[in-house]
């Protein structure tokens, strides 16, 4: 088995230095900040569509859809905002976490019942498109988890000072 | 002045209530309303339709299958094509709704003064409401009815 020399180890220093030179909180507030802004732009053009989309997730009673449709576009611009100009980040970050976290529970459940969400109707297994429909959540759960990620970096920074 | 994380979250979930609720004044759609409705459609209860019909209407799986028998109706699939491909009542044509921009030649073509029943995926489907929404406003077709109970029930009854 070949040994790291000292030219190995020189360049994990390097690395470690390179990685210590970006500012990994910045760069995460950045692309957090950028995610829920674009997330929140359609939204808020057209609320109703986005209440559309609510209804098809059975989670809500139907006299709250609306109303939960014209504020969470705006809790993820302005927490959008927010984190990309360093604002409030305490209670930015917090919000941000506990949001994903409410993310990932709505897309767990629609995976679990098997609801295709553009329809809003619910599927078995045996029908066609099922695999797509599920793949497709899975993966916006898993994207949502690399957020999450991101968003813990930024709040616990200190903690994670390399 | 040092804010604490608590303040700083009822500061922003306040300022995001303010800002959704003007937004919703500036809203150009009547029939968006803070607590949302749950829509009622009315349901036709014989095996003919109403005259004065002043929106789309539900029907049930004997009415459909009626109007099948009968050939007096247009059955429109408004799910996805794959799905539509993977199983659909018989002589049914396919609009999905999620892309009925790209059916408009095929709307348009619809005869103004037939019957439509149109269907999706079963009760939780919105897809069939939506497309005679669609169909109702914005192309003045005025016989239009909803299958809820959809291809689901259609296949489980043994239909074609």
């Amino acid at each position: 088995m070949r040994e790291a020399g000292p030219n190995g180890g020189m360049q994990g220093i390097r690395n470690m230095n390179f990685i210590r030179s970006l500012n990994l909180p910045l760069i995460f507030r950045v692309i957090l900040g950028i995610m829920f802004i674009y997330a929140s732009y359609d939204k808020i053009a057209d609320p109703a569509a986005f209440s559309k989309n609510i209804h098809n997730f059975h989670i809500t009673p139907i006299a709250v859809e609306n109303l939960a449709a014209l504020i969470i576009p705006w809790i993820e611009l302005i927490i959008g905002v927010f984190l990309i100009f360093g604002l409030f980040l305490e209670g930015t970050t917090s919000i941000t976490i506990t949001m994903l976290i409410f993310f990932i529970a709505i897309l767990s459940q629609a995976v679990f019942r098997g609801i295709d969400v553009h329809c809003g109707c619910f599927k078995l297994e045996a029908d066609v498109g099922v695999t797509d429909f599920r793949m497709e959540l899975i993966k916006r759960i898993v994207e949502d988890i690399i957020y999450i990620g991101m968003a813990l970096v930024v709040k616990f920074k200190n903690k994670f000072t390399l | 002045m040092i804010v604490t994380e608590q303040k700083q979250i009822i500061f922003i979930l306040s300022l995001a209530v303010f800002m959704g609720l003007l937004r919703s004044f500036f809203l150009d759609d009547p029939e968006f309303t803070l607590i949302k409705k749950e829509r009622v459609i009315e349901e036709v209860v014989s095996f003919s339709l109403p005259d004065d019909m002043s929106g789309p209407m539900m029907v049930n799986l004997e009415f459909t299958k009626y109007h099948f028998d009968t050939g007096s109706a247009i059955f429109i699939d408004a799910r996805d094509s794959e799905d539509y491909e993977a199983g659909h009542i018989q002589n049914a044509i396919n609009i999905p709704y999620d892309y009925y921009e790209e059916y408009e030649d095929l709307i348009d073509g619809l005869d103004d003064e037939g019957i439509y029943i149109i269907y999706c995926s079963g009760e939780e489907c919105s897809l069939s409401i939506d497309l005679a929404d669609y169909l109702y406003t914005d192309k003045l077709i005025d016989k239009l009815l909803i299958f809820e109970g959809g291809w689901p029930q259609w296949r489980d009854a043994g239909y074609p």
